[in-house]
């Protein structure tokens, strides 16, 4: 009898533990996805498309969304270049008025943190141009730049924060790859000196 | 007899031990599969990355100057144009850190009203210029090809930012009141260089409970 009842209170303790550990995981799961309301911004931020307005100018930077595994390069003045890696995730944001992206290079031996760096890009229905804005906080960092598609690429012309004009192209841009390169004038626009060429390669999903 | 009856009872705790687990498995399972499309899906890998916690060490007290902002408003938005018209909107405001806690982004939702179908949607870049030991900020609103820029920080118990506006009238945007479930917002416009100000904008918000 008494092992009978003993018995009985282990399996009903059995059950409950069981229970309960259901219960926590499938909670604690559950909260993970549901951000607490300090970081709700960015629930509100995404949009899944482009908001139907832009109608064909989406696809100037629609098929740039998602993530890419990026390889930066610096060509230096002395002719070595300095190379970095990274990543890349570009999204739509605002109603699907504007692009958001994020270009992140990973922490190297100087550099113990990754590097952060965010862009916007609307289309401008006025200037009929894309206008970019970049901002890198640890650089005190911002740019604006506009353009838009030129043949197969995608051209942005503006001033540094030095007041030199530069150029940032998207070229050989397919679904699962593109090479970005930044340059800048010291003579007006007559010369352009390569100071950024990164290539990205789309992750797999 | 008493050995069926035994038998029985064990089988309908299996059956019930079964069942529960079963439950918990599905639930478990439809959480995780929630979970990963969540953050691996293309279009909404971006604003996962995005997002950050709290702001970065490296900010230190000056951190505080907008993270009491942190968290979601209801906001009235009272505007004042040319010729004496007033309009009166309600609307949201979102504000979270981002950029690993290097910068702070805000979202300004008006809702619609007849004359708009859709709601509007500004955002802002927060970030201190370590540099010019001011904050810097840019306000992005797409559906007015509207770019602007300001900068400033704390005075006294405000929060003052000038800058210029797109037409190159000098500009400020002010934060006063400001308590953990409230602040007043005016934006203001000089066409005098300076020595007068017009208020174009006047927004009170109310934190939303949650």
């Amino acid at each position: 009898m008494d092992r009978t009842l003993l018995r009985k209170m282990t399996f009903l303790l059995f059950i409950v533990a069981v229970t309960v550990l259901c219960v926590v995981a499938a909670t604690e799961s559950r909260n993970s996805t549901n951000l607490p309301l300090r970081e709700a911004m960015i629930r509100v931020l995404g949009s899944a498309n482009p908001n139907p307005s832009l109608g064909e100018e989406a696809q100037t930077f629609d098929r740039l969304v998602g993530s890419w595994d990026a390889d930066f390069s610096f060509p230096q003045a002395d002719g070595t270049v300095r190379h970095k890696k990274g990543e890349l995730h570009f999204g739509w944001v605002m109603d699907g008025h504007a692009v958001q992206d994020l270009w992140i290079g990973y922490p190297t031996g100087e550099q113990k943190e990754r590097t952060i760096g965010t862009t916007f890009r609307f289309f401008d229905t006025k200037l009929k141009q894309w206008r970019i804005v970049f901002i890198n906080p640890q650089y005190n960092y911002v740019v604006n730049t506009q353009g838009g598609r030129e043949g197969d690429r995608i051209v942005l012309r503006g001033s540094d924060s030095d007041g030199l004009p530069i150029r940032w192209i998207f070229r050989e841009i397919t679904p699962q790859s593109f090479h970005w390169t930044g340059e800048k004038s010291h003579d007006g626009g007559n010369t352009w000196v390569l100071e950024e060429d990164h290539h990205m390669k789309r992750r797999a999903s | 007899m008493r050995d069926a009856m035994k038998t029985d009872a064990f089988q309908i705790r299996i059956a019930s031990l079964m069942f529960i687990l079963g439950i918990c498995t599905v639930a478990i399972t439809q959480n995780a599969t929630h979970q990963r499309t969540s953050s691996s899906s293309a279009p909404e890998a971006m604003s996962n990355v995005l997002a950050s916690s709290g702001p970065h060490p490296s900010l230190g007290d000056e951190a505080k100057t907008f993270d009491r902002f942190v968290g979601a408003w209801d906001a009235e938005f009272t505007s004042y144009r040319d010729g004496g018209k007033v309009y009166h909107r309600k609307g949201e405001l979102h504000f979270g850190w981002v950029l690993d806690g290097r910068a702070i982004q805000d979202l300004w939702i008006a809702y619609p009203t007849a004359a708009r179908k859709e709601r509007e949607i500004g955002t802002t870049i927060r970030f201190f210029d370590a540099s010019l030991k001011q904050w810097r900020i840019v306000f992005i609103l797409p559906e007015f090809n509207y770019v602007v820029t300001l900068q400033g920080g704390r005075e006294g118990d405000r929060i003052v930012l000038r800058g210029v506006d797109p037409s190159g009238l000098p500009l400020r945007w002010t934060f006063s009141e400001i308590t953990h479930d409230t602040f007043h917002w005016q934006g203001e416009k000089s066409h005098d260089g300076g020595k007068t100000w017009m208020i174009e904008e006047d927004h009170h918000m109310q934190r939303r409970a949650g």
